[in-house]
């Protein structure tokens, strides 16, 4: 089974608005070394921050996240 | 760099430091001393005063200071977690080295003499630093696995 990879467009929604990697990471509870990783696909975050992040950016969880099962 | 990598790093010189003032303080032109059990016993607790020290100082600079409202979040747990997994299994296969060493050397020393060439725990001086030396070199495995984890 292929490992799969959860791809996102934090990146796009946190510029939009202004927000540094910092302040994003202070909003949900996690570092700015985090987020970083996250908008870059190195890390998945767990099923709560992606929730958090979700609602701190007020839009649907899908249409902040996404599962590509051949990536 | 996060505070856990400035600390990872920090921990890791302290460790090397630590080791080379053990191999210092039991060896001699590279080999072991006869050292007394209270010459060993002297040395363990420096060594751990040493390690509380150090510990202490790294941990109070580096993790109080700053203005981020979070220092660990769950990559740098998640990370602790896996780190900690990786020393634990170095451990585990170094001490199954060892304890395959100590058999082999018993039962085959005499028809194998390249097995003298190998480790050998024949005093409390020896063991005292093959031991404190791994636990030295878990520590060390676990500080430099976090360090490629975050740089992954």
């Amino acid at each position: 089974m292929k490992k799969g990879r959860v791809q996102n467009c934090i990146k796009e929604l946190r510029q939009a608005r202004r927000l540094s990697q910092q302040a994003l990471g202070d909003h949900v509870g996690a570092t700015r070394q985090t987020i970083n990783a996250i908008e870059q696909g190195k890390y998945a975050p767990s099923l709560e921050l992606a929730f958090r992040i979700s609602a701190e950016f007020a839009v649907p969880f899908e249409d902040v996240f996404s599962f590509d099962p051949d990536g | 760099m996060t505070k856990t990598e400035q600390y990872s790093i920090a921990s890791l010189v302290t460790t090397v430091l630590i080791f080379l003032y053990l191999t210092m303080r039991l060896t001699e032109d590279w080999r072991f001393v006869e050292a007394t059990p209270g010459f060993l016993l002297t040395t363990y607790v420096i060594c751990i005063v040493l390690v509380i020290i150090a510990e202490s100082i790294w941990s109070g600079v580096i993790f109080s200071g700053g203005s981020a409202k979070t220092d660990k979040d769950e990559r740098d747990l998640a990370i602790e977690a896996r780190a900690e997994a990786s020393a634990g299994i170095f451990l585990a296969v170094v001490i199954n080295v060892i304890i395959v060493n100590t058999l082999l050397r018993r039962l085959y020393q005499s028809d194998y003499p390249v097995l003298n060439e190998f480790l050998e725990l024949g005093s409390p001086t020896e063991i005292f630093y093959v031991l404190f030396s791994l636990l030295l070199a878990g520590h060390a495995v676990k500080l430099v696995s976090t360090l490629i984890m975050y740089r992954k």
